[in-house]
């Protein structure tokens, strides 16, 4: 392409010099041509001015001789005076041709000759004999000379006009072949130029559309460049919020490192980008986990395996960070680079040694949990284990209390009818002595009886189930204490308070306070003014009932046997009763989910306490 | 061929001695027979023509026991109309319904006093006895 312009330019040089070369040499026979036609042109020229001063003198002379006035003879003074100059001239241009050089002496000869005849003519004139002049001009001397300068001239003339136009023959030929040389020149040339041009055109158009495409590409570029920018923004933010530093480590043992890095380290960030020595790195490292990352850096570089590591580093500040370092190697420029990030992990590690923490705490709660769980378990074996010998307990109970119901109760009844029988029927054969006994016997039968009577009825609670309604307790303690109050034939005045409703075994219920009731009567039957008071307190899960009285009461000290099966207080000795009645009310108010306790002194009188869930 | 009016199941002969005593202040007197247990009581029945008209039954008794006397005697139609009374010391709710369940018409339990032992017995004749006289 290139080469084309250039050997284009160099044909076309090399052909303007060859056709300068003709150029210039025909330019220069052209000139000289014409120089030769001007010569030419100018001794035909000077061959007419000589012919016509010839003219002009042979005119003067002529009109002098005629009119004898001086006037007439200006012309031929002008030409007398310019003839010779003129004919010098002449000679000058026209020596070098030999044709002219021939025939100049001839010409020099005849102006003289002729000058010489005007002369004399003139002469005459003056002297007065201007017949004998005109005799002369008659003779036809003068006229023949003329005429013999006018054809020399006119040969002279003939031959340089000949001389002239073979001259503008070659000029003309001269001038047609310049023009051909000229044209030729010029057409090559062209053509060379146009080829020239066509290339260049087409080198520049090129140009043109590789300066269009480095535009673009620079544009690109440009673009890319703040592509990269703003990537690189990301790439920073994103590492911030990760809490990741990058670097990259050459083989010299330099690093770059970014922003986060040089953040997470407490380093200045406004050291981050340029290369700094690993040391800084190394220094940072918790002594106990150098050596770790050091064999794993160096196992990486020479292995070219990645690499994780979790270490601590020491921060300028003398805080500790948790790392999780990652890298691997990578081939830039021939060499190798370690690239690695390293993620700040200390929160995490802090919630996990948090998490340890929680563990372990919640690994010696599950140890004593478990500990708790066994002991409970154990208690659990030996609660079934005591509740197993209790249900056999109980068993033996019932079956006794079966037996009691029938075997005891028939000999009983025995002692009781047929003593009834003696009584009645052999009264009068008994003296008053055999009567007295015969009434002990059956007291002390009755009271036997009452007292299985009572066995019986405690141990039929224990096998009963409870059947729980809406009791309306008002009217229930109002009937129990008039029923009371009649069979115990009590002056005692009883103030019962508001009792409401409860949730209770209507049956059951009502022997809590029948026993309570007549248990208070018979205590404060001794008093002057027995007072018995009834009432309730309602709590956020049960409601209390009490029945008060200000009897005989009893030694708090015995407050805990009270409801044990045939407990009598030394107070109650003397008094109907066969203590068992607080341990049916006890039975009774267990069974109900309730509690029940006394409280009391000696002398002043004693208060029971029974409870009962609020809800079924 | 007896003709017993009153079949007492029973085992303990001074309840029977009480029981007869109580029975020998009616007039008429009626006719009394005492068995010592539920298969002497179930044999005779098995003997008779003429069912008694009042079967007085313990239930605590050796052998066959008076609710297995009850079971039974209401499985079988001919003594299907024979009123029962259970007598017994036994105030246990258990034995009570179970009783009323195998088809007692009553259940009284013995009273220990001669005096009501005695009333008891009397109108319990009186009730179930005087009531079959009208058939």
């Amino acid at each position: 392409m290139r080469k084309r312009v250039y050997l284009s330019f160099l044909l076309a040089a090399l052909l303007l010099g060859i056709t300068s070369y003709f150029y210039s040499r025909s330019t220069t026979r052209y000139i000289q041509t014409v120089l030769r036609v001007q010569q030419s042109q100018r001794v035909v020229n000077q061959l007419e001015l000589v012919l016509s001063l010839a003219k002009d003198a042979e005119t003067g002379e002529r009109g002098y001789v005629i009119t004898r006035q001086e006037q007439f003879l200006e012309p031929y003074v002008a030409a007398q005076q310019n003839v010779q100059r003129e004919l010098a001239r002449l000679t000058a241009l026209a020596r070098p041709k030999p044709f002219h050089a021939a025939r100049l002496p001839q010409l020099q000869r005849l102006v003289r000759a002729e000058e010489a005849f005007l002369d004399e003519t003139i002469r005459l004139t003056r002297q007065g004999q201007s017949g004998a002049a005109a005799q002369l001009i008659i003779g036809g001397e003068g006229k023949r000379m003329l005429d013999a300068i006018r054809r020399l001239i006119a040969q002279m003339q003939a031959h340089e006009r000949q001389e002239l136009a073979r001259l503008l023959g070659q000029v003309k030929a001269e001038a047609q072949f310049n023009n051909a040389v000229n044209l030729v020149g010029v057409v090559v040339l062209v053509m060379l130029f146009t080829l020239a041009a066509y290339t260049i055109n087409q080198d520049i158009n090129r140009q043109q559309q590789l300066r269009r495409e480095l535009t673009n590409k620079n544009d690109a570029l440009a673009q890319l460049s703040a592509g990269q920018r703003t990537l690189l923004d990301q790439l920073y933010e994103a590492q911030s919020i990760a809490k990741v530093g990058s670097f990259d480590l050459d083989a010299n043992g330099l690093f770059i490192g970014t922003p986060q890095l040089y953040q997470i380290y407490g380093w200045d960030l406004a050291l981050s980008g340029q290369r700094a020595p690993i040391k800084l790195l190394l220094e940072a490292l918790h002594p106990e986990d150098r050596d770790l990352v050091m064999n794993a850096v160096q196992t990486s570089f020479r292995e070219q395996l990645p690499y994780e590591t979790q270490h601590r580093i020491n921060l300028p500040d003398g805080t500790q960070r948790y790392l999780l370092g990652r890298g691997k190697t990578v081939q830039h420029d021939g060499l190798t680079h370690l690239q690695g990030t390293v993620m700040d992990i200390t929160d995490r590690i802090q919630y996990e040694q948090q998490l340890q923490q929680l563990n372990r705490n919640l690994q010696v709660t599950n140890d004593e949990l478990s500990t708790a769980l066994e002991e409970l378990s154990a208690a659990s074996r030996q609660i079934k284990q005591y509740s197993a010998e209790l249900e056999q307990k109980n068993q033996d109970l019932e079956a006794f209390s079966y037996s009691v119901s029938h075997d005891l109760k028939t000999p009983l009844r025995s002692v009781l009818s047929f003593g009834g029988i003696l009584e009645e029927e052999y009264a009068l054969a008994l003296d008053e002595e055999g009567r007295r006994l015969l009434d002990i016997v059956l007291k002390s039968a009755h009271t036997m009886h009452e007292l299985i009577e009572a066995l019986l009825q405690f141990s039929r609670l224990g096998r009963t189930a409870v059947h729980k309604e809406p009791v309306d307790m008002d009217q229930l303690v109002r009937v129990l204490v008039t029923q009371v109050a009649e069979s115990q034939a009590g002056q005692a005045g009883i103030e019962v308070g508001a009792l409401g409703q409860a949730w209770a075994d209507r049956p059951l219920i009502r022997q809590v306070w029948f026993n309570l009731l007549s248990n208070a009567v018979k205590f404060s039957a001794s008093q002057l003014a027995p007072r018995i008071t009834v009432g309730c307190r309602r709590q956020e899960q049960e409601t209390i009932y009490f029945v008060a009285d200000n009897g005989l009461g009893f030694n708090p000290r015995y407050a805990g046997e009270l409801f044990g099966v045939f407990k009598r207080l030394p107070s109650a000795e003397g008094l109907p009763g066969t203590g068992v009645g607080l341990a049916i009310c006890h039975r009774i108010v267990a069974n109900h989910g309730g509690r029940i306790w006394a409280e009391g002194q000696e002398g002043h009188g004693a208060t029971f306490y029974f409870t009962l869930p609020l809800h079924p | 061929m007896l003709n017993v009016d009153i079949l007492h199941v029973e085992d303990d002969p001074y309840c029977v001695e009480l029981v007869q005593r109580a029975l020998r202040k009616l007039t008429p007197p009626p006719a009394y027979l005492a068995v010592r247990d539920g298969e002497e009581a179930l044999a005779f029945l098995a003997g008779q023509v003429r069912p008694p008209r009042l079967l007085l039954l313990d239930l605590k008794l050796p052998k066959v026991s008076g609710l297995q006397v009850l079971e039974a005697l209401r499985g079988n139609q001919e003594a299907d109309m024979l009123p029962i009374v259970v007598f017994t010391s036994s105030q246990e709710l258990q034995d009570v319904e179970q009783s009323y369940q195998l088809g007692a018409n009553s259940y009284v339990v013995k009273p220990v006093t001669y005096k009501e032992f005695s009333e008891a017995v009397q109108h319990m004749v009186n009730y179930w006895v005087g009531i079959n006289y009208l058939h």
